[in-house]
C-alpha cells in the first residue's frame, strides 16, 4: 500500500451499533456533561411508536427532556429561531436528533446557533467557514431514511448550508427498534449515495488510510448486508449494518474530496425524479472503469471488503478490476430484485435526454477532471460500452 | 464480514501524517485556541536531537513555554505533579507530548492535573472519572509502536504505594496526533523492531479476539499489511523515511484497532513479563505473539489464517492449503522475528531465555514463570482471550515462550464455545 506524502483524518463520531445501543444514551450524554437534551424528530416520519421507544430510554436516568417531534420534511428557515426558543426556554444543554434528513439538518444548526450564536450560521459557500469553537453534545438516534449525510459536518437549514467538522454529531446510537419499516426505495437510494461515497473516498489517492478503513467499513457492510435488508428475515439487523455502512461512509466521504459520482449525481438529479443514489449506480461501474484504467491496483483492492480474505487473494491481479466491476453490476441486481421501482441501467433507460446531460456535464466539468468525466458520461449513457475495451470517440 | 450483536467505535483524534507534519503544530495549536505549549518529552529524545528538530519546525509560529525532559522509563505520579506545577508557573496553555508511550501517558496525566486544577491526580483514577474536555494536546510518537497517541488510556505509577494505576476516560485522547517520519529516523534497529512489533500484536490481537468489530477490523488489516511491507525494508534501510513513515501510520492504526477491539492473552503475558522481570513491553510482544495465536488456535484458527494475506501476500495465500494458512500466518511471524533477530546482530530476542541483562545474567530466570502466570491471571485483558485462560496454561504456554519451542496444541484445554 502507497500512503499519500502527507494527509490527516479526523472522525469525532463515536458508533454504537446493535442491540440495546439506545440504553447507552443517558450515560453518553452524562459523559459528556449533559443533562437535559431536547429531542428533535419527524412523527409523520418515524411515527409516535419510536419516539416513545427514545424517551424510555430515559426511564430510570431522572433526566428531564424537551421534545419538539413537529419537524417538517423540508426545512425552513424560519423554523430555527423558534427551535432556539424551545431550547433557551427549556434550559436544555444538548440535543438528540432522532431521525435523518430535515430532522439532523436541523439539529446541526440549531446547534450551531444555541451555541455559537448568528455568527455561525453564515454561509459556507464560496470560502471556508471560521472555526465557531465546540458546540453542544449532539446525539443522533438512526433510523432508516438517510444516507450518511448525517454523519457529515453539512447540514442546511433551507436556505444556507454549513460546513464545519464541529457540526458533526458526537455519538450515533444505531439499534434494532428504531428500524421503521419503511420503504425500500428510500432505503435503496441512501445506502447507494453512501456507496457511492465511499467508494470514491476509497480512490482518493490524497484522503489517506484511515479514512480508508472507514470507507472500507462502509462498502463492506453496504454491499453484503442491503439486500437482507430488503427482506423479511433478519430485516432490522441487516438494516443495522447498512445504516452502520452509511455513517461509516459518510465520515470518510467528509474527510474526502467529493468525487465525480457525487457531482454527476447530484447534477443530473435536477432533471429526473429518480432518486439521487439510484443515478449514482449508473455511474459507479463506468466510474470504476476509467479508474480501473489509470490505477487498477487500486480499484482491484475494492474487491477486497465485497468478497473478504480468500477469494480476494484467490482472484488474480489482472482479474481484480473486472471482478470488482462485475459484483456492483450483480449487486445491483440482486437489490433491483427486491425492489418495484428498478436502478436503471443507463442514464438513457432513466429518461435523462442528451441535451440535459451535456448540460450538466458543461456546468460541473470545469477541471482536470473533465475528459474521465466524459468517459464515464459517455458509458453511463446507454451502458453498453461497460468492459467491452469500446473508446469514447 | 463480522459484525458483532453490539459494538462501539470511537478515535476523535486529529491524525496529521507526513514527511512535514511537526511544520503543521503552530497552526493545529491555533486552531485549539493554544499559543503557549509546554513540551513533555524524555532525555533520550532530547539526545536524539529530536526536540530541535521539532522546535526548529514550531517556533517561528509557537511560544514555548516549557521544555521538561526529565521523565521516567515508567510515568509516575511525582512527576505528573511536578511538571503540572511547571506548566502553572510558565503559564502554559497547552501540552506537547514527544516521546514514547510513558512520555505520551505521562503528559495525559499532567492534563487532568492541570485542567481539573487539582492536586491529587489518584482521585481521577478508574474508569470514566472524567466529566469535561481537558487542555490541548499533541502527541508526537517517537517509537512506532505503543499507539498511545489515539488511545484513551494512561497507566501512571505511584511508587509510595507501588501500584500502577490506570486511567480511562475519552478526555484523555490527545486532540492531535502528529507523524512525521524525522521523529523515528534515529531509532536504533533492535528498538525498531521491537515496537513494530508491538504494534503488530495490537493489530493482530484486535483482529483475532473477542471484542472485534468491522471498524477495528479495517484499522487492523491496514496496519498489519504497512508493518509487513515496511518492517524489514525500514531495519535494512533505517533512513527510509517513507518506510518509517508507514510504520509509524501502522502503529496508529494498530492503536484504534486495539483501543476499541481490545487484546488478548499475548498482553496478558506480556504485562506481567515486563511487571515481573522488567522485560520492555515490544520484547515480550514479539515473543508472545506466535504462541497467543498457536493457543489460541482451535477457537480463532479462520482468522488466523486470513493474517497470511496481509504477512505474505496474495501469492502465498493462494498458494498454501486452506486448512494449513493459519499454521504458516503463525510461522510467517516465527520467520519475521528470526529475520529481525538476523538484521539487528542478535539484539532481536526470539524467546525469553535469549534476553540478557547487562551484566550477562537471565532477565527472565526460569523460576519466574510461576509469578509470571500468578499475575497474568489478574489482568484485564484476560477476558477478551478467545479461549478461557487457566493458571496451568499460562505456565505451559510462557515456558514453551521461555525456551523457544513450538506449543505442544494437544496439551491446550480446548473450551467448547466457538467463535463465529
Amino acid at each position: 500500500m502507497r500512503l499519500p506524502d502527507d494527509f490527516s483524518f479526523c472522525c469525532p463520531l463515536k458508533t454504537n451499533c446493535g442491540s440495546h445501543a439506545l440504553s447507552h444514551l443517558p450515560m453518553e450524554l452524562s459523559t459528556l456533561n449533559a443533562h437535559a437534551p431536547l429531542i428533535l424528530a419527524n412523527r409523520d416520519q418515524i411515527g409516535k411508536k419510536r419516539i416513545n421507544t427514545v424517551i424510555d430510554a430515559f426511564k430510570t436516568s431522572g433526566l428531564t427532556l424537551g421534545i419538539y417531534d413537529r419537524l417538517p420534511n423540508r426545512l425552513q428557515p424560519d423554523l430555527m429561531p423558534v427551535l432556539t426558543r424551545i431550547y433557551r426556554d427549556g434550559g436544555c444543554d444538548s440535543i438528540i436528533a432522532v431521525g435523518s434528513g430535515s430532522v439532523v439538518d436541523a439539529a446541526k444548526c440549531l446547534n450551531m446557533l444555541v451555541s455559537a450564536g448568528d455568527h455561525g450560521m453564515q454561509d459556507d459557500s464560496g470560502r471556508e467557514m471560521s472555526d465557531p469553537g465546540p458546540l453542544r453534545p449532539l446525539m443522533l438516534v438512526a433510523t432508516t431514511g438517510g444516507n450518511g449525510d448525517e454523519a457529515t459536518g453539512y447540514a442546511s437549514d433551507g436556505a444556507r448550508r454549513l460546513g464545519s467538522p464541529r457540526l458533526i454529531p458526537n455519538v450515533v446510537f444505531i439499534d434494532p427498534v428504531m428500524m421503521v419499516k419503511g420503504d425500500d426505495q428510500d432505503v435503496v437510494d441512501g445506502a447507494l449515495i453512501a456507496l457511492a461515497h465511499a467508494v470514491e473516498a476509497f480512490l482518493d489517492d490524497s484522503a489517506g488510510p484511515m479514512c480508508r478503513a472507514y470507507a472500507h467499513t462502509a462498502i463492506g457492510l453496504i454491499v453484503n448486508f442491503l439486500p437482507g435488508a430488503l427482506r423479511k428475515s433478519n430485516r432490522r439487523k441487516n438494516l443495522c449494518a447498512v445504516i452502520n455502512g452509511q455513517m461509516a461512509a459518510g465520515c470518510a466521504f467528509f474527510a474526502s474530496l467529493p468525487g465525480i459520482c457525487h457531482v454527476l449525481g447530484t447534477g443530473l438529479k435536477e432533471w429526473t425524479d429518480l432518486p439521487r443514489g439510484f443515478l449514482m449506480a449508473i455511474l459507479l461501474p463506468h466510474l470504476l472503469v476509467e479508474a480501473g484504467a489509470l490505477q487498477p491496483e487500486r480499484v482491484g483492492e475494492l474487491l477486497y471488503p465485497i468478497v473478504g480474505t480468500d477469494i480476494f487473494a484467490l482472484t488474480a491481479a489482472d482479474f481484480k478490476t473486472p471482478r470488482t466491476i462485475a459484483l456492483f453490476l450483480e449487486f445491483f441486481d440482486a437489490v433491483n430484485t427486491e425492489l418495484v421501482l428498478k436502478i436503471p441501467s443507463s442514464l438513457e433507460d432513466a429518461g435523462l435526454t442528451d441535451d440535459q446531460i451535456e448540460r450538466v456535464q458543461s456546468r460541473v466539468g470545469n477541471g482536470p477532471a473533465d475528459d474521465h468525466m466524459a468517459r464515464i458520461i459517455y458509458g453511463a449513457r446507454q451502458s453498453a460500452t461497460l468492459m467491452t475495451g469500446q473508446s469514447c470517440p | 464480514m463480522y459484525v458483532p450483536g453490539y459494538y462501539e467505535f470511537f478515535c476523535p483524534v486529529n491524525t496529521v501524517a507526513g514527511h512535514q507534519a511537526l511544520e503543521k503544530i503552530p497552526r493545529l495549536l491555533g486552531g485549539l485556541n493554544a499559543h503557549h505549549p509546554m513540551i513533555i518529552t524524555d532525555k533520550g529524545v532530547v539526545a536524539a536531537g529530536l526536540v530541535d528538530i521539532l522546535l526548529a519546525a514550531i517556533t517561528p509560529g509557537v511560544r514555548i513555554g516549557a521544555v521538561e525532559d526529565d521523565v521516567p522509563t515508567d510515568s509516575d505520579l511525582k512527576t505528573v505533579n511536578r511538571l503540572a506545577g511547571v506548566y502553572r508557573e510558565s503559564g502554559c496553555d497547552a501540552l506537547v507530548a514527544v516521546g514514547g508511550g510513558s512520555v505520551i501517558d505521562t503528559a495525559k496525566g499532567v492534563n487532568v492535573v492541570v485542567s481539573e486544577n487539582v492536586d491529587d491526580l489518584m482521585q481521577f483514577s478508574g474508569a470514566g472519572n472524567l466529566t469535561r474536555p481537558l487542555k490541548p494536546l499533541v502527541a508526537i510518537p517517537t517509537t512506532a509502536g505503543t499507539g498511545s497517541e489515539v488511545t484513551f488510556v494512561a497507566v501512571i505509577a505511584d511508587p509510595a504505594r507501588n501500584l500502577k494505576m490506570p486511567f480511562t476516560s475519552y478526555f484523555l485522547m490527545p486532540d492531535i496526533a502528529v507523524l512525521d517520519p524525522r521523529m523515528t529516523l534515529t531509532l536504533p534497529p533492535a528498538i525498531t523492531a521491537a515496537t513494530a512489533m508491538d504494534a503488530l500484536t495490537h493489530a493482530i490481537e484486535a483482529y483475532t479476539c473477542l471484542a472485534k468489530n468491522p471498524f477495528s477490523d479495517a484499522h487492523a488489516q491496514l496496519a498489519i499489511e504497512l508493518i509487513g511491507q515496511n518492517l524489514l525494508k525500514v531495519i535494512n534501510e533505517p533512513d527510509n523515511a517513507d518506510g518509517r513513515l508507514a510504520l509509524a501510520v501502522a502503529a496508529s492504526l494498530a492503536g484504534v484497532a486495539f483501543s476499541n477491539a481490545m487484546v488478548g492473552m499475548v498482553h496478558t503475558l506480556g504485562h506481567s513479563v515486563g511487571a515481573v522481570c522488567s522485560v520492555p513491553h515490544g520484547t515480550s510482544m514479539a515473543i508472545l505473539l506466535p504462541y497467543g495465536l498457536e493457543y489460541n488456535m482451535h477457537k480463532n484458527g479462520h482468522l488466523t489464517a486470513q493474517l497470511l494475506l496481509p504477512l505474505s501476500g496474495a501469492r502465498v495465500y493462494a498458494q498454501t492449503p486452506a486448512h494449513l494458512r493459519a499454521q504458516h500466518a503463525i510461522a510467517a511471524i516465527r520467520q519475521l522475528n528470526q529475520r529481525l533477530h538476523q538484521e539487528t546482530g542478535g539484539r532481536h530476542a526470539r524467546f525469553f531465555k535469549e534476553i540478557t541483562s547487562p551484566d550477562g545474567s537471565a532477565r527472565v530466570p526460569v523460576e519466574s514463570i510461576e509469578a509470571i502466570a500468578d499475575k497474568a491471571m489478574g489482568d484485564g485483558s484476560i477476558l477478551y482471550n478467545p479461549e478461557e485462560l487457566d493458571r496451568d496454561d499460562l505456565v505451559m504456554v510462557m515456558s514453551h515462550a521461555w525456551a523457544g519451542t513450538p506449543l505442544d496444541r494437544d496439551l491446550v484445554k480446548k473450551g467448547r464455545l466457538q467463535i463465529r
